[in-house]
């Protein structure tokens, strides 16, 4: 007797795995290299002090005030920007999914345990990803005008065409990203205090191929000063992309092979050096590079954890929907600008 | 006014306090970066400059 069946088909097996979306690492907050500074609410004073002498031929009579000894103390505030990811779900759409198998028994109940465990638990990656990528490459819309407004120029004390145009094109943002932040910022301890642009030092760019590439870090560390070269914790800051250019540099074939960059370990423990200085690799625009002192990038928060925290719970009223909501308050700040060389600003 | 055609005065855009606006007024109407900056700027830096001022609005 033959099967009659006019129904719709469906399949009766699925992978266990969910496939996921791969996040970039947050590693600025994770590994927290750079000064992350925790503990502030709304706003942070941050102090920066220089302290200059004078050498005199001796004196040996009373001291006088002779002005050869400045101490310099200079304060700035700076104000958190506080925002949040938030929204709302309806786990009803979950219905006639492989997750109403875990939804306990009862209409009312649509709350997929396999769901959150499984899918809702990729949001606290996905905001670390999202928040890694504005501390490094980002600008709010007031400063994007404020850099679009001035005057370019090659020499020091001017911003290239180059960055004005990589700024614009930034992604627009609640806060500057450190990039930014060490372009223009209202720094009181600048030589010329108050908002403007920043005192780095600048090293001209082009655009980085793994031929280049050595090249352009020995301008960048050649323009830096000889006082933070001579630090060995001096540091560099470089888009993700380095990473694979400075391995086909180092791999070329041939007569072109020329290992510059020292790379020790493998995997999550691989590290990778240029001139003994260590290369951080950040979601930083491919026009910049970063060679400083990494405690004089700071990032300013109320908490850094604040980053893995997630409210969730039913909305009000018999509303068969859930909230979710993160909130942060974050900042970024440099200091000692004239201890920061930026390639390609 | 017709801008002078000869370089008197070299206007070097790598010295501090010099922007894209004083060079780019100091090249001669009809002269190239590169004309202008021959033999006083490395080729590096011409080749910087060249590049850098594609993105400069006046």
């Amino acid at each position: 007797m033959p099967i009659n069946y006019t129904g719709t088909t469906r399949n009766y097996t699925e992978l266990e795995e969910i496939q996921s979306e791969l996040y970039q690492d947050s590693k600025t907050l994770r590994e927290a290299k750079i000064g992350i500074e925790e503990g502030h609410k709304s706003g942070t004073d941050v102090y920066e002090s220089k302290v200059t002498v004078a050498m005199t031929a001796l004196n040996t009579g009373e001291v006088a005030a002779t002005g050869d000894i400045d101490l310099d103390v200079q304060k700035t505030p700076v104000s958190l920007v506080a925002f949040n990811y938030e929204d709302r779900i309806s786990d009803n759409a979950l219905k006639g999914t492989r997750f109403e198998k875990s939804m306990k028994a009862g209409a009312f109940n649509v709350v997929s345990d396999e769901f959150d465990r499984k899918v809702l638990i990729e949001i606290q990656p996905a905001i670390g990803a999202d928040i890694e990528n504005k501390l490094w490459n980002g600008a709010s819309a007031a400063t994007k005008i404020a850099i679009a407004a001035l005057t370019p120029g090659a020499g020091q004390g001017s911003i290239t065409a180059a960055a004005q145009t990589a700024v614009a094109a930034m992604p627009t943002t609640l806060f500057d990203s450190l990039i930014v932040k060490i372009l223009y910022n209202d720094s009181q301890a600048k030589t010329v205090a108050g908002a403007g642009l920043g005192n780095y030092i600048k090293v001209t760019g082009t655009t980085i191929t793994s031929a280049n590439i050595a090249a352009q870090y020995a301008a960048l560390y050649g323009g830096a000063p000889s006082k933070v070269t001579d630090s060995p914790d001096a540091e560099f800051f470089a888009p993700l992309a380095h990473r694979q250019f400075i391995k086909l540099a180092n791999n070329a074939v041939g007569a072109a092979q020329q290992v510059n960059f020292l790379v020790e370990g493998s995997g999550a423990n691989e590290k990778i050096y240029y001139n003994n200085h260590l290369i951080n690799f950040h979601p930083i625009g491919s026009t910049f590079m970063v060679f400083t002192l990494p405690k004089y990038l700071k990032v300013l928060t109320d908490d850094k954890s604040d980053v893995n925290t997630l409210q969730i719970d039913k909305v009000a009223n018999g509303a068969m929907q859930r909230y979710i909501k993160n909130t942060q308050a974050m900042n970024t700040f440099v200091t000692n600008q004239r201890y920061i060389t930026l390639y390609g600003g | 006014m017709a801008k002078k055609q000869t370089v008197e005065g070299f206007v070097n855009p790598f010295t501090e306090g010099v922007n894209y606006k004083h060079f780019t007024d100091a090249i001669p109407e009809g002269m190239s970066i590169e004309e202008y900056c021959k033999d006083k700027l490395t080729d590096s830096q011409i080749a910087f400059l060249v590049e850098d001022l594609k993105h400069y609005k006046k």
